[in-house]
């Protein structure tokens, strides 16, 4: 019995964090104009509607969960630091440049993914990148963030 | 290639004697024309042409950048964020400044110098060919007695559309049901599929039906009447006093020197003289609606007060 | 009719113009496998390019852009999980399991060939009804497209048939994400938190990038150790015999995806999807659909490429544009002087019966290259996982930035991986979210626009047949999958 609600935990715990950010938002239309005009419908109706039924399901998700639901989710290390690299990749690109920034990040993802093959790491970042410029900068000029090299 | 730059540069250096000599070499790198709407629509044409015209005239290469979103909102922000060296400019159209206050905030009118009007885009009521409505009379008698019951349909809302029907709503002291549309030909379809009854559009999202007879053409909303619409009265000629068009034009940063702006006026006044730009207003049903730098601004500004 | 099709091939049988076919096949295909750049990307990047062409060359070379373009999308679907257009998404389905089962020969083939077949029957559909079709797509005002837009959805209780609540609470989370912008009818802000890119709501490339490759990226770092091995993948091909013995999805997919082409705004995202689930529906072996199906591949994709003829029969014989890539191409037809519209098949006959012949032997090169380059993607998906997924991972960053120039859609599509991420872990289906953003906005605009016609009268969305019709089968194919079960249940 006592197993049984350990394994439950965290897709209830899911569903619990969707039901509460749900919450917040609903709040939020709450400074959303309320005054319809003639047979219209107001600003606020349609997300009000989609909300409260998206609480209503997770609310029923949460007690009558189906059998499967239960299975156990591991902590997921390398998954968020895998986000947080990109994140910061992203933060950086205005800065730094897309041809500056990429090869690196190229070349720490499959570290991250417990690749050790140095040598087709190093090759895949040279080719890739070429591909890359090649299709972007010079077959369909598309501007991308140049950072600190200039446009 | 390299004798027009030359040419274009010995133009500078003689114009670098005569004018001041802080501007005397302006442009003297590309310069990056900002368009607010997404590659492939009319306006974004428009920026096109300007850029492939205006080259050989200004001396340097124009290069058209895309930054959409927040009605314009996203391009103007980018616009005031560049240097004010007249080197970033964008285009604007009457939607967009239609929405700014006239002054405060971080973008407003005054935001802005405006370089010039390059294009009018004037209204065609329309109804469909088997509608009871003839012309604005017949639709205002039935509106007299039947308030809120015509459908009207026009491009998005607190646009130029949704103001020239309250313009006709007020000015007939009738009241309309205005449904607005995502894009401009929307209506036009809805008034073919005869879900709603009457469309407010642009020629060039009307032309090719009207031109089939499957569309009636109740006023046209400019001062004189134009063509291919010569049978068409304007909303003056039937007792409505109003003229509304929308318009299409260029604006930098209110920073950048008047030189700077004289000079990009000047080019796209020699840019709306090209034959390969009145094509392209032809083929498009628009209209040349070129004001100079030193009215637009006033023009806007007055836009905007009513 | 003998008479215009002679007209139209001869038209583009010139150098140039079969050269424009064939770059633009390979373009279209290039744009497609990249995540980003979806078919109407592809198209409006052409578009400059045609400036100085001779108009019937230009519009041939951005039809095969487009043509080849909806194709392209499968094959990174198939190949990576990763659908390259949004409308791929439906095809991924079943041609990701395919590929992990390390048959991605067999997904591949199907994919080219369904769509060939499919693009096929789109040109003859449009060339045969253009006229009786334009009158469909003048048929749907607002509660029609209301009604589509319920029926759309209501495919999701099949699509997420094993878990219901789950696949409804994610439909949920995509219609709401799509409430966020500009109201379209009061022009007031929700959820836009002062950014003014927002105004615009979330873009929908950006998203579906985040939610099938970003995520991916995390999910398989996640679970990646040093030890772990790539599948062995077997070049395998279908026999000629298995593909023909499918004619039967090609035809009705084909068929539905046309039509839906035809209604302005509907699009190939829609079409995949609802072809997908009606071929489900009618077929014998229903359970083997999401587990690795061949006809849950040449369903999508035959709908998905048949739509490129539909959307181009309201824009050449009613100057509307079927879909957004058909908006950029009215432009690019004014740009060289010609009106798309009821004049346009007198004025202008040889451009016409020229796109019919072009999409025709467009579809012939995208079978030729399509089944030339099935090995050689199979050749790239066999590269260590490890150094796919940052190649991903950059390729969804420039994809997302170069939709629209803003770094903001690049954070949009990183939120919307972290979203997908956290979905796949807690096993939820992540498809209905794709349905959800496309219909979102047809749905609600529609809705209230119908409620504004008939000022506040419910009953338009019953006494209008057509809408009527589809809220009747939207009913019905919400329920259909929950008797299944109860009879299936009592059965045992």
């Amino acid at each position: 019995m006592n197993n049984k609600i350990k394994i439950l935990h965290h897709d209830r715990i899911f569903t619990l964090l969707l039901v509460a950010i749900a919450v917040i938002f609903f709040y939020m239309i709450g400074k959303i104009s309320d005054t319809p005009g003639i047979g219209e419908l107001a600003t606020a109706t349609y997300p009000r509607v989609i909300l409260g039924a998206f609480i209503f399901i997770a609310i029923l998700q949460f007690f009558f969960p189906k059998k499967g639901d239960e299975k156990p989710v591991s902590f997921p290390v390398k998954g968020l630091l895998s986000i947080l690299l990109i994140a910061v990749y992203i933060y950086l690109l205005d800065k730094v440049g897309y041809f500056l920034l990429t090869p690196l990040v190229l070349f720490i993802l499959p570290l991250l993914a417990g690749y050790r093959q140095y040598l087709a790491i190093a090759i895949s970042v040279i080719f890739v990148t070429a591909v890359l410029y090649g299709i972007f900068k010079l077959v369909l000029n598309i501007p991308l963030p140049a950072g600190f090299l200039g446009a | 290639m390299l004798l027009k730059k030359m040419i274009a540069v010995c133009t500078f250096a003689v114009s670098a004697l005569t004018i001041t000599p802080a501007m005397a070499a302006y442009p003297e790198k590309p310069i990056t024309l900002v368009c607010w709407s997404s590659p492939g629509s009319g306006h974004d044409l428009m920026a096109r042409y300007i850029a492939k015209l205006g080259e050989k005239h200004i001396g340097q290469p124009i290069v058209v950048v895309n930054k959409k979103g927040g009605k314009g909102k996203v391009a103007m922000s980018y616009v005031l964020n560049q240097k004010s060296d007249g080197y970033v400019i964008m285009t604007n159209t009457r939607s967009m400044t239609k929405r700014l206050k006239p002054t405060g905030g971080s973008i407003a009118i005054d935001s802005f110098k405006y370089i010039s009007r390059v294009v009018q885009d004037p209204f065609v009521i329309v109804v469909k060919e088997d509608s009871p409505f003839n012309t604005m009379s017949d639709l205002v008698t039935y509106a007299k007695n039947n308030p809120n019951k015509i459908k009207v349909g026009g491009y998005s809302t607190q646009s130029v559309d949704e103001g020239l029907v309250h313009d006709i709503e007020k000015i007939s002291k009738i009241n309309l049901n205005y449904i607005p549309y995502k894009g401009g030909k929307e209506p036009v379809v809805a008034v073919l599929g005869g879900h709603i009854d009457v469309a407010i559009a642009n020629p060039s999202e009307m032309m090719t039906s009207f031109q089939a007879g499957k569309l009636k053409a109740l006023a046209v909303t400019t001062e004189d009447r134009f063509s291919p619409f010569d049978d068409t009265p304007t909303l003056k000629e039937q007792d409505i006093n109003n003229v509304t068009v929308h318009w299409r034009g260029v604006m930098a940063s209110k920073d950048v020197p008047d030189e700077a702006i004289q000079k990009l006026d000047n080019m796209i006044q020699k840019v709306l003289e090209e034959p390969e730009f009145k094509k392209f207003l032809n083929s498009s049903n628009m209209l040349s609606g070129y004001i100079s730098n030193d009215k637009f601004g006033e023009y806007v500004t007055k836009q905007t007060k009513k | 009719m003998i008479d215009n099709l002679l007209l139209g091939f001869s038209t583009i049988a010139t150098f140039p113009a079969l050269f424009a076919i064939v770059a633009g096949v390979l373009i279209g295909i290039i744009c497609g496998v990249l995540p980003g750049l979806s078919a109407s990307t592809a198209v409006a990047l052409m578009v400059p390019f045609t400036f100085g062409m001779d108009p019937v060359v230009s519009i041939v070379l951005l039809v095969s852009v487009y043509l080849a373009g909806e194709y392209g999308g499968s094959i990174t679907a198939i190949a990576i999980g990763v659908p390259g257009t949004p409308a791929a998404a439906a095809t991924m389905l079943d041609g990701y399991e395919l590929t992990k089962q390390g048959k991605p020969g067999l997904a591949l083939t199907t994919s080219v060939v369904a769509s060939s077949i499919g693009g096929m029957i789109g040109a003859i559909i449009l060339f045969c009804f253009s006229e009786p079709l334009a009158n469909v797509a003048l048929s749907f005002g607002a509660p029609e497209y209301f009604a589509l837009a319920v029926f759309g959805l209501a495919i999701i209780s099949s699509l997420a048939s094993d878990n219901l609540k789950k696949g409804f609470i994610v439909m949920f989370i995509g219609l709401f994400l799509k409430t966020i912008g500009l109201d379209p009818f009061s022009g007031e802000e929700r959820f836009t938190f002062g950014v003014p890119k927002l105004m615009d709501g979330l873009g929908f490339i950006p998203a579906l990038i985040g939610l099938f490759a970003m995520a991916s990226v995390f999910t398989d770092i996640d679970k990646a150790t040093a030890k772990s091995r790539t599948i062995a993948l077997s070049f395998a091909m279908p026999k000629i015999r298995q593909l023909l013995s499918m004619w039967k999805v090609y035809l009705h997919s084909s068929i539905l995806g046309s039509i839906i082409g035809v209604l302005p705004g509907a699009g190939a995202t829609i079409a995949s999807f609802i072809c997908y689930n009606e071929v489900k529906r009618f077929s014998k072996k229903k359970d083997q659909f999401g587990k690795g199906c061949l006809e849950g591949v040449a369903a999508p994709e035959s709908g998905n490429n048949a739509v490129v003829g539909g959307s181009l029969v309201p824009l050449l014989t009613l100057g509307i544009p079927g879909s957004g890539t058909a908006a950029v191409l009215i432009g690019a037809l004014m740009l060289h002087d010609i009106q798309p519209g009821p004049l346009l098949f007198q004025t202008n006959g040889n451009i016409v019966y020229g796109i019919f012949a072009g999409l025709f032997v467009a579809c012939l090169a995208q079978l030729f290259f399509g089944l030339i380059g099935v090995p050689v993607w199979i050749k790239v998906i066999s590269a260590p996982k490890a150094l796919l997924l940052p190649v991903i991972a950059s390729i969804s960053v420039v994809g997302s930035y170069s939709y629209n120039n803003s770094i903001v859609d690049v954070w949009v599509m990183l939120g919307f991986g972290l979203l997908g991420y956290l979905l796949k872990k807690f096993n939820y289906p992540v498809s209905p979210i794709i349905l959800a953003l496309v219909l979102g906005g047809i749905l609600e605009e529609n809705f209230r626009r119908s409620l504004m016609i008939s000022e506040g009268d419910f009953s338009i969305f019953v006494t209008h047949p057509i809408s009527a019709v589809l809220l009747l089968f939207a009913v019905l194919s919400l329920l259909s999958p929950i008797l299944f079960n109860r009879l299936a249940k009592v059965k045992s």
